[in-house]
């Protein structure tokens, strides 16, 4: 009995050698598992190929095999392989690219991948989501993108003369990644409450209004009268990294980098500051610090092991702080499934790419074909069908169109998104304005108004991006200091307000923040001059 | 005891040395492959990362990496934090597994012996991540059962908020570490305990020795080479941390930095941001050496005071 | 007799109190965890985990049977792995531990100190990955999962050895060398059926680190066949972790199907319970080298 289960253990173990050994042969780029998945793919994917219209198969070269990152929230969709095989059976004909999708989880980029590049792994396109680029342009991971580019990708060539692409990807004057080009630009703050509560309280707002921080507290102190056992207002600075005042109508641009490397504080300021230095800062927490000490604020904010959704279904949290996109306001009202007000908090304006905001399409110093992986990426961008396709499926098996005018899209009868084999939502390709919707409310022309909105208050930083590598052991420092007080100030969880703030700027000061905020300016006052 | 029995023939019988190696020799690949090949790597510390010349091709740049480490105001704090609880845990841990060890084997109920040993064990089976959610459970301000349930019993209704109170961390972590890894040290020093021939207590019985006097003159005394070898093991390891016990347990809280911050929490909290494997390579670097060098103390020490007991 | 008898009694009785109330300390999270797990998600975020599942609800079990395919197989080769590394790594170890206590061989010191040498020093996790990718292969298989780090540590190499010093009897191997025996028989035959109680702790200690372990996969493993559930459990973790930190970042993504924390609760639950099933039968091998001490004689 015994030998007979190592014996089956060991065959296992074999089977899976060989597994390991025949992927390994296909990342040195063989054609032979190439032309296989192309020929399934020929014969399930076909009619797509068909449906796309444009398809006039004009690839006359080669077939390159390219892999590509796919992100994924933990639970890789059973379908991925067929929806790529039906991408194959267009891009194979029209731009002799066949994609081969390498899944992570989005949580493990940051652990992955610079073993895998470091290892001479095949990686073609790599996405990497909100992290600063820095860290792998001035390592040496990923290659400069500008000539790439201007050779290999019309459609973001001519596209990314107006919009941003690039910004927040520079390191030593060359870009080094592409954003997914958004639906909006711009941001800034406003804090989205349950409807049906805040009209309870007797209060009313109005579309457009911007609220003061006197008018949340009175908002807060309304709810909290009918609710006395949730909390009003849903920050949790649990795990947080970073500062999150800017939900609170702080006009801030972070320069291309982190609010912890540096500042400009409003529109037309070109003086690098230390954000929590600032008055609007310390006033923004002595509010925070009010809220708390009222209990409008959870009390285990800054160190639950709930997550904001979790406790925003529980109804222990009424409302919470975020961006002031429209997209905002229509996720929150999906997830929660009733419906929110947003009140404004600030004028939206339109600043520097934040470093860790984007997420960036790169081409690792580990791939086989650059040129290949940019003209794919230059397709999923000019091809709506094939973004689609990637993002949401297969049309009328994953999705169905519901209005081509607005792009809105639905289920098909019998599925759901829990149930869906293909649902995986992370917006990280192409050209987004022309991206299915799920929800009216996010559409093109909201978006585009919105956009424009904040585009006529540009920060004077636009497209400028500080480059760390000079300063990386302050950052470092400096980093650790904001994670141990940022979750408690901004979460006004501590004890005594101005000892702990007084703490944190000499923190920061011991840090370095001082010699990296000198540093930014320099590189600002000649980036500025050069415009 | 086989040294003794070795000195008689001083020549190298080569029969038995290849067979030994032989036997050796998966090991010594393993290690080999495992943890020499990769050893080059230290030299990370000293280079600015650059992987399109690869990382044996970047060039040197000095003690550059180390910089961070000494330039932040909390190096004193996380030196002393992660000294101070290592000392704590490896003394009031030792003292705790041996004596759950011979109280364990006092038992001689089959079943129940059986029973406490795997129950006992339970902790250590368990990750971190989900101690930290337990330990949330009972501490949390908001829904915790100390705050409400067992501090109401002693008529106490003011809530305590542990997440933000420093004074109560040191005891907290202790406890949790101890509670964690009790069961898995002791199972260490069962094995030492079992392995103790019966006759010397059968011996001592005879002579009317109590159970205390047998614990002290016999149990102990045969636990001490095992006590000493983990000792100076666990010296080696006086710069690291358990980063799980630091890092989730406290769940990240500023306020208690003072307490909790660690070698390896400051490490994450500073790169997190920046993967930078030069700059995490140093701190490996420092804790390496001061390790090396403590280890190299305690065992000259002991070798002083006993020679057969020393490590090598 | 009568008063050896009576203090028996006591530190018995002494004994037992104290091993129940760690087994209570023990039992008491556990069972908090498991109620926990078989809370509804909104009541146990709301008023925290109470000892009785509270609003009964066995949707994070459900969940996990739903993605039953991925968290079967993770289970399998959980098991795999651990038995064969806890194997390989307990023959290996005390091979490389029996060499170790020969005085008479040359060179073995050097060994021994090596050995040491890797519990204070590495190299670090980059070179390590570039030695396992690139010189011996091992990602996406299941040597990915067994080798690095686990299969064997100095830490496990030394105790072995120890024990060996102080529990196997020099002379019984001298007289069985010169019996003739070869040295394999020696250790086959003689040392290894002596030494059930160390080998039973550093093979407890081998499992319990092959069951507990996510690194080796989250570094080696790409393909979701090969999966463990520590694995599976920590990719969920970290990407809960993520999208939290990252809501603001993520408009328009619909993370409303992710799992939460009742069903890493029950994962924690799914994980334990088979070994906490298994150690009982471990623990016979505890208990059967207490014979060997009248060898000596």
């Amino acid at each position: 009995m015994k030998k007979r289960i190592s014996l089956v253990l060991l065959a296992a173990m074999l089977a899976t050698t060989f597994a390991g050994c025949n992927s390994d042969s296909s990342d040195t780029g063989s054609s032979t598992p190439a032309s296989t998945a192309s020929e399934t793919s020929a014969s399930d994917g076909g009619s797509e190929a068909a449906d796309s219209g444009e398809s006039t198969g004009g690839w006359e070269g080669e077939t390159t095999h390219i892999v590509m990152t796919y992100l994924h929230a933990g639970v890789v969709p059973t379908d991925t392989d067929k929806v790529f095989d039906a991408v194959n059976a267009i891009t194979v004909p029209e731009i002799g690219v066949e994609v081969e999708p390498l899944p992570l989880g989005i949580g493990e980029t940051g652990q992955k991948y610079s073993l895998w590049i470091s290892g001479g792994e095949q990686i073609d396109l790599m996405m990497v989501p909100f992290t600063n680029l820095t860290t792998y342009s001035s390592q040496g991971l990923i290659l400069p993108l500008d000539d790439l580019l201007a050779e290999n990708a019309p459609y973001i060539s001519e596209v990314m003369e107006e919009y941003p692409l690039r910004d927040g990807s520079y390191y030593q004057g060359e870009a080094y990644g592409v954003t997914p080009l958004m639906y909006y630009y711009g941001g800034g703050g406003s804090f989205l409450i349950d409807e049906d509560k805040f009209n309870e309280t007797g209060l009313t707002y109005n579309e457009g209004d911007i609220w003061s921080l006197d008018q949340m507290t009175e908002m807060f102190a309304a709810l909290k009268e009918l609710y006395p056992d949730a909390y009003p207002n849903g920050t949790i600075t649990a795990g947080a990294t970073a500062s999150t005042s800017g939900y609170w109508g702080l006009t801030t641009d972070p320069l291309g980098a982190t609010p912890s490397s540096g500042v400009l504080m409003g529109t037309e300021s070109t003086t690098v500051e230390n954000l929590y230095a600032t008055e609007e800062y310390y006033n923004y927490i002595t509010y925070v610090k009010e809220w708390y000490d009222a209990g409008y604020i959870y009390p285990d904010a800054a160190t639950t092991s709930s997550t904001q959704r979790e406790l925003m279904l529980a109804e222990t949290l009424l409302g919470y702080p975020m961006g002031n996109q429209p997209v905002m306001k229509s996720d929150a009202e999906a997830t929660y499934s009733k419906g929110f007000i947003q009140i404004m908090l600030n004028e939206s304006y339109y600043a520097s790419q934040s470093a860790s905001g984007g997420s960036f399409w790169t081409v690792p110093i580990s791939s086989a074909s650059p040129e290949a992986a940019i003209r794919f990426l230059d397709y999923t961008f000019s091809n709506h069908d094939i973004h689609n396709m990637i993002l949401w499926g297969i049309e009328g098996e994953h999705f169905v169109v519901l209005d081509e005018e607005n792009l809105l899209i639905g289920f098909p009868d019998g599925i759901d998104g829990t149930t869906s084999p293909y649902y995986n939502t992370f917006g990280l390709y192409g050209d987004r304005r022309y991206e299915y919707i799920w929800d009216v409310a996010n559409n093109k022309a909201v978006n585009e108004e919105y956009t424009a909105d904040a585009m006529s208050r540009p920060t004077k930083a636009v497209g400028y991006a500080y480059d760390t590598t000079r300063t990386s052991a302050q950052i470092a420092n400096v980093d650790a200091v904001v994670t141990q007080y940022v979750p408690t100030l901004e979460s006004g969880s501590e004890s005594d307000l101005d000892t702990t703030y007084q703490e944190f700027l000499s923190a920061l000061e011991a840090a370095g923040l001082n010699d990296i905020i000198a540093d930014n300016q320099a590189q600002f006052d000649e980036w500025l001059a050069q415009q | 005891m086989a040294a003794k029995a070795k000195k008689k023939h001083r020549h190298i019988n080569w029969k038995k040395t290849i067979a030994i190696y032989i036997m050796m020799l998966p090991g010594m690949l393993y290690f080999l492959f495992n943890n020499y090949l990769p050893m080059a790597g230290i030299t990370v510390a000293f280079r600015r990362i650059n992987y399109r010349l690869g990382i044996w091709r970047s060039p040197f740049c000095g003690l550059e990496n180390f910089e961070f480490l000494f330039k932040s105001g909390s190096v004193f704090t996380m030196i002393r934090n992660t000294i101070l609880y290592n000392i704590v845990f490896i003394v009031l841990g030792t003292v705790l597994a041996i004596a759950t060890a011979i109280l364990l084997n006092e038992v001689r109920q089959k079943v129940l012996n059986r029973v406490y040993q795997t129950l006992i064990l339970l902790p250590y089976l368990m990750s971190m991540v989900v101690v930290s959610y337990l330990a949330y459970a009972f501490l949390s301000g908001e829904n915790g059962y100390i705050n409400n349930t067992i501090l109401p019993l002693f008529g106490i209704q003011d809530k305590i908020a542990f997440y933000q109170e420093k004074k109560y961390w040191p005891f907290i972590l202790t406890f949790v570490n101890l509670w964690k890894s009790v069961g898995f040290n002791m199972v260490i020093y069962l094995a030492a305990v079992i392995g103790i021939s019966p006759d010397y207590y059968e011996a001592a019985r005879i002579d009317g020795a109590s159970k205390w006097k047998q614990i002290t003159n016999i149990t102990i005394p045969l636990l001490v080479p095992t006590i000493i070898t983990l000792f100076i093991l666990s010296v080696g390891r006086i710069f690291y941390s358990d980063f799980g016990l630091f890092y989730q347990v406290p769940r990240n809280s500023g306020a208690i930095y003072d307490v909790t911050q660690t070698i390896d929490t400051f490490v994450y909290n500073a790169l997190m941001n920046q993967n930078n494997i030069s700059m995490s390579s140093a701190a490996g670097f420092i804790q390496s050496v001061v390790g090396c060098i403590l280890v190299l103390t305690a065992n000259g020490i002991i070798r002083k005071i006993s020679r057969e007991n020393a490590m090598f | 007799m009568t008063i050896a008898t009576r203090e028996e009694k006591v530190v018995s009785a002494l004994a037992h109190i104290i091993m129940i109330l760690f087994s209570a300390m023990a039992v008491i999270p556990f069972w908090l965890l498991i109620a926990a797990s078989f809370s509804s998600e909104t009541y146990a975020t709301k008023y925290g985990y109470k000892f009785l599942p509270q609003e009964l609800s066995l949707s994070a079990y459900e969940y996990l049977f739903k993605q039953g395919g991925q968290i079967g197989m993770a289970y399998l080769i959980t098991v795999i792995v651990t038995v064969i590394g806890t194997t390989v790594g307990i023959l290996a170890i005390s091979l490389l531990a029996y060499g170790l206590v020969q005085k008479d061989i040359p060179g073995v010191k050097v060994v021994f100190i090596l050995i040491l040498v890797t519990m204070l020093f590495n190299g670090g996790l980059v070179p390590q990955y570039l030695i396992y990718t690139n010189t011996l292969h091992v990602k996406n298989t299941l040597f990915g999962l067994i080798l690095p780090n686990l299969l064997m540590s100095g830490f496990t190499v030394i105790l072995v050895k120890n024990y060996f010093q102080s529990n196997i009897p020099g002379e019984m191997l001298e007289a069985a060398e010169i019996d003739g025996a070869g040295q394999f028989n020696i250790f086959f035959r003689l040392v290894f059926p002596l030494s059930t109680p160390i080998l039973a702790t550093v093979g407890l200690m081998a499992a319990v680190s092959y069951w507990n372990d996510w690194t080796n996969g989250l570094y080696y493993i790409t393909d979701h066949n090969l999966y463990s559930l520590q694995q599976l459990l920590n990719e969920m973790n970290n990407n809960i972790q993520y999208l939290a930190n990252n809501a603001s970042n993520l408009g328009g993504a619909d993370i409303s199907n992710l799992p939460s924390v009742t069903i890493r609760l029950a994962i924690a639950v799914v994980a334990i319970v088979p070994i906490m099933v298994i150690y009982p039968f471990f623990q016979k091998y505890f208990a059967k080298g207490i014979t060997m001490g009248s060898v000596k004689g």
